[in-house]
């Protein structure tokens, strides 16, 4: 009886702990939006470290394939779980569009960045630097706009 | 002469063998989120695990026996099963993300998804447990574990302002953006990462498969006093790297590729290579100490012949243990589990877990039955009594926490 009701714990507290929730306000809403503004700006900042690392000639390409992959994986999982949460008002109908449009340069730059580099052209990412800068720039007047 | 070095090689080891797969994680990403505002708890757990490290190293030493062959004595076989149940369940999720992290480490060096190296990784932690004495094992990938003072060398590369990190690090606080749950959630992981249980039955087990008398308390004093302390500076460089490094830029460490890369921007390639093997011996010797500790405290609770000492023949059913936890956690990790959240969810329930462990090993070292003139001093039983309650604060405060804070997101 114990151990089936720490097994459920332990299976609740997992589960608990994994879910994306609802948002039932457009502040809660809002949140969520900032949130994966905040996943796609730490993997464009990954990738200028990337760029950074490449241009003082410390690029190993099996290592930075990987890093940029993985930041791409984790601002695409960002996005696709903030676009499944049912916006609570037709005000954050508007958050999410202006979402999409100021995610969407970044999710480019981290695709053309780990094209690039799996096709073992490191120049071409450290060529993605301006691209990555007005990607920044976006999310940050996103941020400005609804924060 | 061949004393000292054997104690030098000691405490070399246990430097390097106290970082794991928990420690990167926790102090990496703790660094990029909190910057030094949570250094003090790895402190106050590096303490923790220098006092009870060092008492059930002495009860060996003194007993001749290990921890949970005590446990089961002490506690009577029904709690002592429920506090195998957990001990267990712990030990076998850090397996995992152990596992987990050679295969993402060897992923890192060759661009070779992770999935395709957790087999070979599994069948490398079995044949090194097969095959190798236990002192070898212990001290190859300690000594290797080494490798990761390359993110003390960048560290002091990045020339930080020191005294900017020790005044954060005094004046601990709650960052802008980040919530207070958050924060004590983030310190209950890294307090996990510092006194994860396989640690004390890894120590206590090595002492007894070592055969350790009271003529080795000294090593034990040296392995634990001096080796802990600087294993715990290794896990404050992967901090302070990713404070100056990652958390200017709002750049979080959930990749083990992210926790690498405050040292590959100070020191290139070379740091790379060091980043890379560090990783690599930490994780790999800290999956053999975890498959070794699932077949201990399972082998040592029915009272079954266990160590490495023995032949695999008269240990059939501790090695027996040992193969299937590998094996499982093996296809559990093939699951496409994400191994960083297996790892982060391993060192949240290691402090939940914590109580099971250290209140059995305070209890034994207490026992004239067992330790005759070698139980606790004063210091010993006011810091184990503080550290008590600090553990069971900490383990009735974690599931709430990681339900609280969606597991620190």
């Amino acid at each position: 009886m114990v151990k089936r009701a720490v097994i459920g714990l332990i299976g609740v507290a997992l589960a608990a702990s994994a879910c994306v929730g609802p948002s039932r306000t457009d502040a809660d809403y809002t949140s969520k939006a900032l949130h994966t503004v905040d996943v796609v700006r730490s993997s464009l900042q990954t990738v200028q470290l990337a760029i950074d690392v490449i241009d003082h000639g410390g690029g190993y390409r099996p290592y930075l394939s990987r890093l940029i992959g993985n930041v791409e994986d984790d601002a695409n999982a960002a996005v696709n779980s903030f676009e499944v949460v049912q916006p609570p008002s037709t005000t954050a109908d508007g958050v999410r569009s202006e979402l999409g449009d100021a995610v969407d340069p970044g999710i480019d730059v981290l695709s053309a960045a780990r094209i690039a580099i799996r096709r073992s052209d490191p120049d071409a990412v450290v060529a993605l630097e301006p691209d990555l800068h007005a990607a920044l720039d976006q999310l940050d007047r996103f941020e400005a706009s609804v924060g | 002469m061949k004393r000292v070095l054997s104690i030098f090689l000691g405490i070399l080891t246990a430097i390097g063998g106290f970082v794991d797969i928990g420690d990167i994680v926790a102090n990496a990403e703790a660094g990029a989120r909190f910057k030094w505002g949570l250094a003090w708890v790895v402190v106050i757990g590096v303490l923790g695990i220098v006092l009870f490290a060092e008492m059930s190293g002495r009860v060996a030493a003194v007993s001749g026996r290990a921890t949970f062959d005590l446990v089961r004595e002490r506690l009577g076989p029904r709690l002592a099963l429920a506090n195998l149940g957990a001990s267990f369940f712990v030990t076998f999720l850090t397996l995992i993300a152990e596992i987990a992290g050679v295969a993402l480490a060897l992923e890192l060096a060759t661009s070779v998804n992770y999935l395709l190296w957790i087999p070979l990784v599994g069948f490398g932690v079995w044949l090194v447990i097969w095959r190798l004495p236990f002192e070898a094992l212990e001290r190859i990938f300690g000594l290797l574990g080494l490798a990761l003072v390359v993110f003390a060398v960048a560290a002091f590369h990045l020339a930080p302002d020191w005294g900017d990190i020790v005044h954060q690090a005094t004046h601990p606080g709650v960052p802008h953006g980040e919530g207070i749950p958050t924060y004590w959630y983030f310190a209950i992981g890294l307090f996990g990462a510092a006194m994860t249980p396989y640690e004390v039955f890894f120590f206590s087990s090595g002492a007894v498969e070592e055969a350790w008398s009271e003529e080795d308390l000294g090593t034990n004093k040296a392995n634990v006093f001096i080796g802990f302390p600087l294993g715990g500076l290794l896990s404050l460089s992967l901090m302070t790297v990713a404070a100056v490094v990652l958390n200017p830029l709002d750049v979080s460490a959930d990749h083990l590729s992210q926790a690498a890369l405050p040292a590959v921007v100070s020191l290139g390639k070379v740091g790379l290579a060091f980043v890379l093997m560090g990783f690599f011996a930490a994780t790999f010797g800290a999956a053999l100490e975890t498959g070794l500790s699932a077949g201990y405290t399972v082998a040592q609770y029915f009272g079954w012949q266990w160590g490495k000492l023995v032949a695999p023949r008269d240990a059939a059913r501790f090695h027996t243990v040992v193969l299937a936890s590998v094996l499982v956690a093996v296809v559990v990790g093939l699951t496409s589990v994400d191994p960083i959240k297996v790892t982060e969810y391993s060192i949240v329930f290691s402090a939940v877990a914590l109580p099971l462990t250290y209140l059995p090993i305070l209890v034994v070292a207490n026992d004239p039955t067992y330790m005759g003139d070698r139980v606790n001093g004063r210091l010993a039983n006011g810091l184990g009594s503080v550290y008590l309650v600090v553990i069971l604060v900490a383990a009735a405060a974690a599931i709430p926490l990681m339900i609280a804070t969606k597991g620190g997101a």
